[in-house]
């Protein structure tokens, strides 16, 4: 369900279901009060969970939803950066991600049940920025090392990048690179990705009118 | 009028999930991790309450048919 009115509606009359079973309970007493009974109280409740609970993880996906945690913003702030040699500023502004989900499309893991690893680590980042201990913006780590897999998953087969003149200025870098022997991000050759270190000093695309 | 002990709990079973419903309808207009905090802590809850709150009562009616009856 896209629209959320639709889902809205369909809730608003699980809600007036329910309503008339807790104002007239002696409905149930019949055969059929009690088929009615357990489709309101079980077989709707469980649609309108699954229905919610699917549109809150696409919502969970989109730029928006990450950039709403205060100590994300100097991240957002990134990939406004006027530079092309800032990775996830180019990437962002000239979609090479949809930019309504950027963060997710680079930092999920495009592995067997990455989606899934994805979003237990967004649990973990809920948990941290309201129970626990936030740490600086400037002081947020990936988890593990960024995984070439993630850019391969786009970039593989690309002409731009199979016949890209550093790509292939040494026979074994290619293999190193999808081996993520070599990573795409290291010192040299994509390195600066969000750089916030230098964000005050930065000049920043103003978007598309 | 005197209700029997599956008509009580399938008022409050129904309250709980007209709570977890109407938290859900808010935490869908949110688009913020709390919005989604709220839908997968309260709401998921209170509504996987109310469910195993009705499936408790009519189990429990069924053990113990006359005891319902005489209520």
């Amino acid at each position: 369900m896209e629209n959320p009115i639709i889902l809205v509606a369909f809730i608003g009359l699980c809600i007036a279901l329910i309503c008339v079973f807790v104002l007239r309970p002696g409905i149930t007493a019949t055969r059929g009060g009690k088929v009615m009974v357990f489709l309101v109280f079980f077989v709707l409740p469980i649609l309108c969970l699954g229905a919610g609970f699917s549109r809150k993880m696409d919502q969970s996906k989109s730029t928006k939803f990450c950039l709403s945690c205060h100590i994300m913003e100097p991240y957002g702030k990134s990939l406004q950066i006027d530079d092309p040699m800032h990775l996830a500023a180019s990437h962002f502004q000239n979609h090479r991600v949809p930019p309504d989900l950027a963060c997710y499309t680079c930092h999920t893991n495009y592995a067997m049940f990455g989606g899934m690893k994805a979003k237990f680590g967004g649990l973990r980042h809920i948990y941290v920025y309201y129970l626990g201990k936030p740490p600086q913006p400037a002081e947020i780590k990936l988890y593990e090392p960024y995984n070439n897999r993630e850019c391969l998953h786009c970039h593989a087969g690309a002409r731009s990048f199979e016949e890209g003149a550093v790509h292939t200025s040494d026979p074994a870098l290619m293999a190193a690179i999808k081996s993520n022997q070599t990573s795409c991000i290291s010192s040299g050759c994509h390195q600066t990705v969000h750089d916030l270190a230098t964000l005050n000093e930065q000049k920043f695309w103003k978007g598309a009118d | 009028m005197a209700t029997s002990l599956l008509e009580r709990r399938i008022q409050i079973a129904g309250t709980v999930l007209l709570l977890g419903l109407i938290v859900e309808v808010f935490s869908l207009f949110g688009k913020g991790a709390l919005a989604f905090l709220v839908f997968a802590g309260l709401c998921v809850t209170l509504i996987v309450a109310g469910i195993l709150l009705y499936l408790h009562g009519i189990v429990s009616s069924a053990q113990h048919p006359r005891q319902d009856a005489e209520r």
